[in-house]
């Protein structure tokens, strides 16, 4: 019992301390008290140890399984093994909330320990704007929704997870994405603090940067995770629905890209300076509404959970942010007026500029496919939603236009780029581009989305790789080194800009998984006796026979397929079908056999005493490279993040102007 | 105003507006799915619009007929009920009396040509039974996405 007590008590005294520092820092950072200010902070971390406290006892309740606790019973049983009663702390909605509030308040004490000495006259406005988003959880976890409910009766076992999220991939994807997600809250509390401070110069944008990138990475592996795991786990073959929860963790990365890029002008040119405010706090607000429609059942998805009474408290504080942090701007807009003008169209700023357009008018598309179902019942009464083929139509054209961007950018000099200098360094891209057209519809690959994405992307990969070759070679002249290590010094003496462009990479590959596996997907259904083949595509199937097993969990058949292509066995596929105990429930294992080329996707149904199954056979050209892209991307934001001074020599500087 | 700054509103105003018209050109009857009850569907002229209807299979209304992969139910709804038809892989656990959602579109004959069948999951069949709800709708497209399961039990 004084472990359930100390969590409530501790989330209580929690929301009471919030309020105590957002009273005290606001009043101290207006008045300039300083007394105030650190009464403000000291409450602060207060709150942050309670809620280690709060997390701590019901990660404890749910190991020891104490089916008191109500949370408890729904969400670990008496077979459950340990890492997964861990992982149920954020597996059902109150845990998931409490994670949300932990990580706030862990980033709300490390921007105190870190900003301290630094950033005096922003410091009680951050804080006291994290102790705002901090309260509006605590007042849910105390009224709206309990962490440690108590059960009249406490049950003899509990209710268990769901089979399908019993995976690794699925125990990390949500903490990464909250991890992500929650980020986007520091770089918001400083945009806030500027705005009611004033103090609107260079300062508190250099500050942010290095968070804003921290949360977008997280917020990026977050949803590659979750497309590998809806890949590997649900059996349908792909990997991304347009499903409205995928929508809400897609939006804020779109706008957080907007903001790297854009910010970058606000550095070098002191432009674009209202713009990058609207962008944290869209950010901000779209993070807030991803929460909400996981949990509001307004919109159905795959991953809700269960309907919840609290979707008001959630739009009343969406829109009080929203109220608030507007206003603030529009009392700054005289502040916040831009230090140049545009001067061409062929110049880095424009690309940027145009890049923010298209991330930004992506994200309406989203929002407004995502949200129609909701604004069709209000104002038609009948439930009207959009599916996949309208977010693909409207999209996959910016997409493209994106990918485009993604190699010309870097290309075009800051203000104006001239007619030879655009010779100069647009003629290789463009001839591998045509080249690669040439080379697709040789191939008769005709598909028209498919042919523009792939040439665009090695249009893109060349005039990046380009970058990295001329940049090594400047080094090169300088110091007689192999190219290899001309290359690493280059990228470590200029993180952002080539770490920045392992990411173009990084995505250019992926485009080129997304556009090929989506445009030439084979699927096929049949029903097979053992001995039996099938060709799918090129590829050739043949079913070997099935297979009875029992483990500690589930009871499950397993179908054995081996692959040949061109007349060569190249593998072996066992995809299965079980049945678990607790809760009884059948889940389809995809027999995936993966490859450079393509993967070969089975799934199994049902078998007859004679022994034949109908199976359904997916062939995913190129799937892989999404995986692959994701791997050079996350390499590519590691080393945007990694500190200025990491990898470089003493007393050399290879900095690149441009 | 200067010339450049003229340039770039029209620039501006071009880029947007095709986007706009991007967006707007998205809805064209073909990507909607609307979302209808068994009565509403019966009752509503046949027309070419993609449905998504969900109701409860019909006892003994199921059957199956597996080497040729094709399946035919109804569904049942307050005052009428709506021949479905299904080719593919059945979802797992598709059993009379069971909750289900069918997406597709209506043939002339007065049946929903299903493309796209879910059904609801059995541990959670039993929560909602009790408490007389029978389709929270978060945890069909839980379904959705998770089944493309097949109906008949693992053999012993």
């Amino acid at each position: 019992m004084f472990l359930i007590d100390l969590g409530k008590y501790s989330i209580f005294s929690a929301l009471v301390l919030s309020v105590t520092s957002i009273f005290f820092s606001f009043f101290g950072g207006f008045l300039k008290n300083s007394r105030f200010i650190k009464v403000g902070i000291n409450s602060a971390i207060s709150v942050f140890v309670l809620i280690v406290a709060a997390s701590c006892s019901l990660i404890y309740l749910l190991m020891v399984r104490d089916y008191r606790v109500k949370y408890v019973a729904n969400h670990v049983n008496n077979s459950l093994e340990a890492f997964y009663r861990f992982s149920a702390f954020w597996g059902g909605q109150e845990g998931s909330l409490m994670l949300w509030l932990l990580l706030l308040c862990l980033y709300c004490y490390l921007v105190i320990r870190q900003n301290l000495n630094r950033n005096l006259d922003l410091m009680p406005f951050v804080v006291g704007t994290l102790m705002v988003t901090a309260f509006f959880f605590l007042f849910l976890l105390n009224f709206m929704t309990l962490p440690f409910d108590l059960n009249a009766i406490p049950p003899v076992d509990g209710k268990g997870l769901n089979p399908l999220l019993q995976d690794w991939g699925m125990v990390i994807h949500p903490p990464n994405l909250y991890i992500g997600y929650v980020g986007y809250v520091v770089p918001f509390s400083f945009c806030i603090a500027a705005l009611i401070s004033g103090k609107l110069d260079d300062q508190w944008i250099q500050t942010i940067r290095r968070w804003t990138l921290f949360a977008w990475f997280f917020n990026g592996t977050g949803i590659l995770l979750g497309g590998a795991w809806a890949y590997k786990e649900l059996g349908w073959g792909g990997y991304w629905a347009w499903d409205p929860v995928e929508n809400a963790s897609l939006m804020p990365w779109l706008t957080a890209t907007a903001f790297l890029h854009s910010v970058i002008i606000q550095e070098k040119r002191g432009m674009l300076k209202v713009w990058n405010v609207v962008l944290i706090i869209l950010t901000y607000l779209l993070t807030i509404f991803g929460t909400f429609v996981t949990r509001s059942g307004i919109l159905s998805s795959v991953h809700a959970f269960a309907n919840s009474n609290f979707g008001w408290v959630f739009l009343v504080y969406l829109l009080f942010a929203l109220f608030i942090s507007f206003l603030l701007v529009f009392f700054r807009l005289s502040k916040l007026k831009s230090e140049h003008e545009l001067e061409s169209f062929f110049s880095r700023e424009a690309g940027f500029l145009l890049n923010n357009v298209v991330f930004v008018s992506i994200t309406f598309a989203i929002f407004w496919g995502t949200m129609f179902p909701v604004v069709s019942e209000l104002v038609e009464g009948i439930k009207v939603t959009v599916g996949p083929p309208f977010f693909d139509q409207v999209n996959v054209p910016m997409g493209m236009f994106l990918l485009l961007l993604l190699g010309a950018g870097p290309l075009m000099a800051w203000r104006i780029t001239s007619v030879s200098q655009m010779k100069k360094s647009f003629l290789v891209p463009i001839i591998v581009g045509l080249l690669g057209v040439f080379v697709l519809v040789l191939f008769e690959i005709h598909h028209l989305f498919a042919v523009m994405a792939f040439s665009l992307s090695v249009f893109s990969i060349s005039a990046i790789f380009l970058e990295f070759y001329k940049g090594s070679k400047l080094i090169k002249e300088r110091l007689s080194l192999n190219y290899m290590s001309c290359f690493w010094l280059l990228t470590m003496n200029n993180k952002r800009r080539f770490g920045g462009y392992i990411v173009h990479l990084g995505m250019a590959i992926l485009f080129v998984g997304v556009a090929a596996s989506s445009a030439y997907q084979v699927t096929e259904e049949v029903r097979l006796r053992p001995g039996e083949s099938f060709h799918v595509g090129s590829v050739r199937m043949r079913y070997e026979g099935f297979k009875q097993e029992i483990s500690d969990s589930y009871r499950a058949v397993r179908a054995k397929l081996s692959v040949f292509n061109m007349g060569h066995l190249i593998g072996t596929v066992f995809p299965e079908r079980r049945i678990y105990f607790t809760p009884p429930q059948p889940t389809t294992e995809a027999g995936i056999g993966r490859g450079f080329l393509f993967d070969i996707y089975a799934v199994f149904s049902d078998v007859d005493s004679r022994g034949a199954a109908s199976f359904k056979f997916m062939v995913n050209p190129l799937l892989n490279w999404i995986w692959f892209g994701g791997i050079v991307f996350s390499l590519g934001s590691i080393i945007c993040f990694l500190p200025d001074r990491w990898g470089k020599r003493k007393g050399e500087i290879f900095s690149l102007k441009g | 105003m200067s010339s450049n700054k003229i340039k770039f509103l029209i620039a501006g105003f071009v880029i947007l507006s095709s986007f706009l018209y991007l967006a707007v050109s998205g809805f064209k009857s073909e990507n909607l799915v609307y979302f209808l009850t068994v009565d509403e569907v019966v009752k509503r002229k046949v027309d070419s619009s993609l449905l998504r209807v969900q109701g409860q299979i019909l006892e003994g209304s199921l059957k199956k007929k597996i080497d040729a992969m094709q399946i035919y139910f109804k569904i049942l709804g307050k005052e009428s009920s709506l021949p479905v038809t299904y080719t593919g892989v059945p979802p797992d656990l598709l059993e009379n009396g069971f909750p289900v959602i069918a997406e597709g579109r209506m043939n002339s004959e007065g049946t929903l040509v299903a493309h796209n069948l879910m059904v609801a999951c059995p541990s959670k069949f039993e929560e909602m039974k009790e408490k007389g709800e029978l389709m929270p709708e978060d945890h069909l497209r839980l379904m959705e996405k998770a089944l493309k399961r097949k109906s008949k039990e693992i053999p012993n």
